[in-house]
C-alpha cells in the first residue's frame, strides 16, 4: 500500500491510456520563467482591482 | 434587419463552421474525437478556453445587468486570475502525468468507480441543464428578430451546433472558437466605439463616466464585508477563485479544452492567457452596458425593454393604464433629460457646487422614471399569465436592433449566435465524452473497439445535443439568465472541487470518506441556498470546505477502513 496518492498515479500511468508523445511533458515556458509568468498574472490582477477602486471612489 | 446585416450575420457563422469543418475533415479514433490530437498551441486553447465560458448569456445578460445594476459583477471574475496560476501549478501536471480523457478518470485512479462517477453524474446533471439554456439565451434573440416561435430557433440553433460538433469533434469545435472568440472580442470593441460616438459631441468620456456614477453604475469594487451582498471584492476573489478553479478544474467542458494542447506548457500558457484577458474583457463588455445607459439619458428609452411582454399587455383590459404610464414616462423622461443636461453643463463649466447641485437634480428626476418603470413590471406581473418583467436580458439587443448601423447590427447578432455556438459546442463535446468514457465504456460496454466507443460518443454527443433543445424549447426566462447559469453551477461546483482537492492534497483519505462527505456536502449547499440567502459565489467555498473538513473527519472516524486504500483498488 503506502502512499495512496503517488501509488495511484504510478497505477495509473502504467494501465493502458491514450499514448502521447513524452514531448508534452516537457514543461520549460517558452519565455521568462514560470514564476516570473505567474507573478504577471497575478500583478495585472492587482492592478486591474486598484483601477476599479479608483474609478469606484473617482465616479461615485 | 437589412440585407447587410443578414449577409454579414450568416456570413460570419457560415464561413466559421465550413472553415472548422474543413480544417478537421478525415478520420478520427476516440481520443482525436475527444481531444482534437493533441495538436492545439496555447493561443488555440487561450481562445478556446475564453469562448467556452463566454456563452451568449454573457454578451445578452451583461450589458443588460450593468444598465440594472453598474459594474460590480466584474467582481465575480477577480478569482479567476488566481485560480488560473492554482490549475497551472496543482491540477494540468496532474492531468497529464495519468493522461486522463475525462478529469473524473483521475478520481478512480485516486479513490474508486464509485467517487469517479459521482463526480462525473454530477457534471453531467448541471452541465446538461446548462446546456439548456445557453441554447435558450440566443434563441431569444433571434426568435424576436426573424419573427420565428423561440421553439422553432431553438431547434435551428441546436441543429447548427449538434452538425458541426458531432462531425468534427474537439477539433473542430477548438478551430471554430478560435475564429468565433476574434469575432466576440472585435464585435464588442466595435460596439463600445461605436456607442461612445453616438452620445452627444460636447460629452467626454470621463464626464460620461460622472454621469453613469451619478446613478451608482460605477460602483466596480465594493470592499464591504457583507455575506448578503452577491458581489464584493471579497466574494469574487474567495468564491470567484474556488467557482473558477472548480469550473475550469473539474467542468468537462473545460478540462477538454486545455487538455487538447500538444504539451502541458501549452496547457499551461493557455489558461494563463485567459487569467491574463478575461477581467479586461468582462470590464469592457459591462462597461458596453454602462455607456448604454449613459446614451439612454440623452435619448428616450422604452418604457420596458421586451417588447413582447408590452403587445401581450395591449391585449389586455389593462392596455389603458400602460398606456397611462407611457405618457407619464415621456414626461419623466423630458425632466430627465434637462437635468442631465444641466449636469453635462455644470461638468463643463467645473464647478463642484453646480455639478452637486446638479447631481441631486438629475437623481430626483430619474427617482419619477425608476418608479414608473416599477410600476410597469407590477402591472405585467398582475396582469399576464406567466409573465416576465425582468426585462435586462433585452437591454442590449434593443439597443442594438434601434441604434447601431447597418452592418453592425449583423455583426453584433453574429457575435451572440458565435457565443452560444460555442459554448454549447463545448458543452456537447463534454457531455457525450464524459458519458462514454465514464460510464458506458467503464462499466456498460468495456471491450469494445476505439471505432464502437467513437460511434457511441457521436451518437451520445448529438443525444446530448437534442434533451439540450428540448430543455432550452421548454424553459421560461429565468430571473437573470447568467444567473440562473451561476446559480446552478455553484449548487454542484463546490462539491466536486471539494472531491479533486481531497484528492490531490489530502492523500490519507480514502474512498469511502470522500464519497459519503460528498453526498453530505451536497445535500448541505442546497439546504443552504434554500433555507439563506447568501450570495450563491458562496456556495463553491461552502461545498468544497465541507467536502474537505468532512473527509477528513469521516477518515479519522475510521468510515475509510471499509473501503480499500485507492492504490490497491485499482
Amino acid at each position: 500500500m503506502g502512499d495512496e496518492g503517488d501509488g495511484a498515479e504510478d497505477a495509473a500511468e502504467d494501465a493502458a491510456a491514450p499514448e502521447r508523445p513524452r514531448a508534452e511533458m516537457v514543461d520549460a515556458p517558452p519565455f521568462l520563467s514560470w514564476r516570473a509568468i505567474y507573478l504577471i498574472v497575478l500583478g495585472a490582477l492587482a492592478i486591474e482591482a486598484a483601477l476599479g477602486i479608483a474609478l469606484t471612489v473617482l465616479y461615485r | 434587419m437589412s440585407a447587410l446585416d443578414w449577409v454579414v450575420l450568416f456570413g460570419t457563422l457560415g464561413v466559421i463552421v465550413v472553415y472548422g469543418l474543413w480544417k478537421t475533415r478525415g478520420p478520427s479514433d476516440m481520443a482525436g474525437y475527444l481531444h482534437g490530437g493533441y495538436r492545439d498551441r496555447w493561443l488555440t486553447i487561450g481562445l478556446s478556453v475564453m469562448a467556452t465560458q463566454a456563452s451568449a448569456i454573457t454578451f445578452l445578460s451583461m450589458p443588460g445587468q450593468a444598465y440594472e445594476d453598474g459594474m460590480r459583477f466584474v467582481q465575480f471574475y477577480f478569482g479567476l486570475p488566481i485560480a488560473m496560476v492554482v490549475l497551472s501549478v496543482a491540477f494540468v501536471p496532474r492531468f497529464y502525468r495519468l493522461r486522463v480523457l475525462t478529469a473524473y478518470e483521475y478520481l478512480e485512479g485516486r479513490f474508486d468507480l464509485k467517487t469517479r462517477q459521482l463526480a462525473a453524474f454530477l457534471f453531467l446533471l448541471q452541465r446538461g441543464l446548462s446546456a439548456g439554456i445557453t441554447i435558450y439565451a440566443p434563441a431569444i434573440v433571434l426568435s424576436k428578430v426573424l419573427g420565428w416561435s423561440l421553439n422553432l430557433t431553438c431547434l435551428a440553433i441546436g441543429a447548427l451546433v449538434i452538425l458541426y460538433t458531432v462531425a468534427g469533434g474537439t477539433r473542430a469545435v477548438g478551430q471554430t472558437q478560435k475564429h468565433q472568440m476574434v469575432v466576440m472580442l472585435g464585435g464588442m470593441v466595435v460596439a463600445f466605439v461605436v456607442i461612445v460616438r453616438r452620445l452627444p459631441p460636447d460629452l467626454s468620456f470621463g464626464h460620461a463616466l460622472t454621469i453613469a456614477g451619478t446613478f451608482g453604475k460605477m460602483n466596480v469594487v465594493d470592499p464591504s464585508l457583507n455575506l448578503g451582498n452577491r458581489y464584493t471584492l471579497w466574494s469574487g476573489l474567495a468564491g470567484g477563485c474556488f467557482l473558477a478553479m472548480a469550473y475550469f478544474g473539474t467542468d468537462q467542458s473545460q478540462v477538454q479544452r486545455y487538455l487538447s494542447a500538444r504539451s502541458i506548457t501549452e496547457s499551461r500558457l493557455g489558461l494563463l492567457f485567459n487569467g491574463l484577458l478575461k477581467v479586461p474583457m468582462q470590464f469592457l463588455i459591462l462597461m458596453v452596458g454602462v455607456m448604454v445607459f449613459v446614451f439612454y439619458q440623452f435619448n428616450p428609452p422604452p418604457l420596458f425593454f421586451n417588447e413582447t411582454e408590452l403587445a401581450r399587455l395591449e391585449r389586455t383590459p389593462h392596455a389603458a393604464e400602460l398606456h397611462h404610464l407611457e405618457s407619464e414616462h415621456r414626461l419623466a423622461f423630458a425632466a430627465q433629460r434637462g437635468a442631465v443636461e444641466d449636469l453635462s453643463g455644470a461638468l463643463r463649466g467645473d464647478d463642484p457646487t453646480a455639478v452637486a447641485a446638479a447631481k441631486t437634480r438629475l437623481r430626483a428626476a430619474a427617482a419619477r422614471s425608476e418608479d414608473l418603470r416599477r410600476k410597469t413590471r407590477a402591472l405585467i406581473t398582475g396582469s399576464l399569465p406567466r409573465p416576465e418583467p425582468n426585462d435586462a436580458d433585452y437591454v442590449f439587443l434593443t439597443f442594438v436592433m434601434a441604434n447601431l448601423p447597418r452592418g453592425l447590427i449583423g455583426l453584433l447578432l453574429a457575435v451572440i449566435l458565435c457565443a452560444a455556438m460555442s459554448s454549447t459546442a463545448s458543452e456537447l463535446t463534454a457531455l457525450g465524452g464524459c458519458t462514454v468514457v465514464d460510464f458506458y465504456r467503464r462499466s456498460l460496454r468495456p471491450h469494445e473497439s476505439d471505432a464502437h466507443y467513437l460511434r457511441v460518443a457521436k451518437i451520445c454527443t448529438g443525444g446530448w445535443g437534442v434533451l439540450a433543445v428540448i430543455f432550452a424549447a421548454s424553459a421560461a426566462l429565468l430571473d437573470n439568465l447568467i444567473q440562473a447559469v451561476n446559480l446552478l453551477g455553484s449548487l454542484f461546483y463546490g462539491t466536486i472541487l471539494g472531491i479533486f482537492l481531497v484528492a490531490f492534497f489530502l492523500r490519507r483519505v480514502r474512498a469511502t470518506p470522500v464519497f459519503v462527505a460528498a453526498l453530505l456536502s451536497e445535500a448541505l449547499v442546497v439546504t443552504t441556498w434554500r433555507a439563506t440567502g447568501i450570495g450563491f459565489l458562496w456556495f463553491n467555498l461552502i461545498g468544497c470546505a465541507a467536502v474537505v473538513v468532512l473527509s477528513l473527519a469521516l477518515d479519522a472516524a475510521h468510515l475509510g477502513a471499509i473501503s480499500p486504500r485507492s492504490g490497491d483498488a485499482t
